[in-house]
């Protein structure tokens, strides 16, 4: 079991080599679980080695409690629980990727 | 029988811009601000500098070759002024040239001086330049910096046998303690703590390393004054004295490259000169007698291997003490008590001379409370110019009497 914080939406969070942002937070039906992703975008615009932006989707994990609690920043937290199977991952790329054209990259907690 | 320079060189002074966005100052400007805090701090005047080198590595669009420009902006008074590079070793390189001089005797006091300007070239990352000469034509299109870094945790996780995702927590630990450090720095480019959470669910610029993993770029300028143990004692006396305990300098062989013993797991650069350094600081075990270091973390897997090559954390270690906080500000050995490359940035010719720069000021017991490591003894510091397997590895070490 993890915990995930969820950020606040269209907001940069910024490192010293660009930002990031989350854009929209879902959830797919997956084999009678329910899988968090979230559908982010990044401009890396001052990184040591070049520049360049993307979509891309990050997935904490399959959801046990959604949105339980707040944690001492005033933020959502939630309960899930990690996608850890090569082939569970392959699939739910797969999915996500036919639900979001364009957002190719998914990465995993 | 060569002998080494501890403790032939002190530290005067020393001055450092602030790190930034620097669109209100030229790269002469900010030259100009890190000479005179350097001054200011050392007690003395432009006119008692005997000799200068100066760190700047892209410099078609800084100061250009040879010493003219720094000069000029400087109005030094007439003396050598020695412009080098040697990649994300150039403040070091400066660091050492002006070390040397005093210590050969040719001068009393000398200017050690790094400056940089990345911010308004029109481009996002460095720019283009002939920097490895032919070999840039033949790799640079196959090749980018966070691919071949990428290489360093992915080798080092098959060679330990440790899983990505320890590896991946360690680096994320890495990120998350310099932003904590340098949250607090007024001198640091990007001043913002970040959560655990954040970096991890930030993309993947090359796997395993993710946006927090990778530094940036900045404007910046810092300034070493140095001087002979005698000048200083005459110019501050019963003032504690930041002495030159070592300076170490290992290039790449080829060896990396182009054989095929290396494992592409660590930095044989770092391994070589850290050994030297501390063969001439007269160290014997740097994990119990180094007191805090300012390393390179251009990547996080960088850092995280650099604690191996310098001998700090067992082969396969570096784990395991990062996420322990042995390298936290209250840990052991302090990592990047000022931010690192992380909060810094890297504006690559002034980077070395910034690291020593809170060396020396940690060691003097300058810093607020709140960032202060507690009675430091000795501080390295450590540069890694171009990539895993070619590079330049300075390391620089520091105490006080």
């Amino acid at each position: 079991m993890a915990e995930h914080v969820h950020q606040p939406l269209e907001e940069e969070i910024r490192s010293i080599a660009g930002y990031y942002m989350v854009l929209e937070e879902g959830v797919l039906e997956y084999r009678d679980r329910r899988i968090l992703y979230l559908v982010q975008m990044a401009a890396i615009e001052t990184s040591c080695c070049g520049r360049g932006g993307m979509g891309f989707i990050y997935v904490p994990g399959y959801v046990t409690a959604l949105k339980a609690r707040r944690n001492r920043d005033g933020l959502w937290v939630s309960d899930v629980e990690r996608v850890e199977g090569e082939e569970d991952r392959r699939e739910i790329t797969r999915l996500l990727r036919a639900r979001h054209p364009g957002f190719n990259q998914v990465n995993f907690a | 029988m060569a002998e080494g320079i501890r403790d032939k060189v002190v530290i005067l002074g020393m001055g450092c811009t602030k790190f930034g966005e620097r669109w209100d100052k030229s790269g002469g400007d900010l030259l100009v601000d890190a000479l005179t805090e350097a001054l200011e701090d050392a007690g003395i005047e432009k006119k008692d500098l005997q000799a200068a080198w100066l760190g700047v590595h892209i410099d078609e669009i800084n100061i250009g070759k040879g010493g003219t420009y720094a000069s000029n902006a400087m109005h030094l008074p007439f003396i050598p002024v020695t412009r080098l590079d040697n990649f994300c070793a150039s403040g070091t390189e400066a660091f050492r040239g002006a070390a040397y001089g005093v210590a050969s005797g040719a001068y009393d006091i000398a200017l050690a001086i790094g400056v940089e300007k990345l911010k308004d070239t029109g481009y996002g990352g460095l720019p283009d330049s002939p920097a490895f000469g032919q070999e840039m034509v033949m790799v640079g299109p196959n090749a980018t910096a966070p691919g071949m870094f990428a290489q360093l945790a992915t080798a080092y996780a098959a060679k330990h046998k440790i899983p990505m995702e320890r590896v991946k927590e360690a680096m994320t630990h890495v990120s998350w303690k310099s932003h904590q450090n340098g949250a607090k720095n007024p001198r640091a480019h990007l001043r913002k703590a970040v959560s655990k959470e954040q970096i991890a669910g930030a993309p993947m610029v090359a796997y395993p390393l993710g946006l927090f993993d990778c530094c940036g770029v900045s404007d910046g300028a810092a300034a070493a004054v140095v001087c002979t143990p005698e000048v200083f004692k005459k110019l501050k006396p019963n003032e504690p004295m930041v002495k030159v305990k070592a300076l170490q300098i290992a290039v790449s062989s080829g060896e990396e490259a182009a054989y095929d013993r290396w494992d592409g797991a660590s930095i044989l650069t770092t391994r070589a000169a850290s050994k030297r350094a501390y063969e001439e600081a007269g160290i014997k075990d740097p994990r119990k007698e180094i007191s805090m270091m300012e390393v390179h973390d251009c990547f996080s897997i960088t850092e995280l291997c650099t604690m191996e090559d310098l001998w700090i954390s067992p082969d396969g270690g570096a784990p395991d003490d990062i996420l322990n906080g042995f390298f936290d500000l209250d840990g052991q050995i302090p990592c990047q008590p000022d931010g690192g490359l992380k909060c810094f940035g890297h504006p690559i010719g002034a980077s070395g001379i910034r690291m020593i720069f809170e060396m020396y000021n940690q060691l003097l017991g300058r810093w607020p409370e709140d960032r202060a490591v507690k009675n430091p003894k000795f501080g390295l510091t450590h540069n890694l110019g171009g990539v895993p397997n070619n590079n330049v590895c300075s390391i620089a070490i520091f105490g006080v009497d």
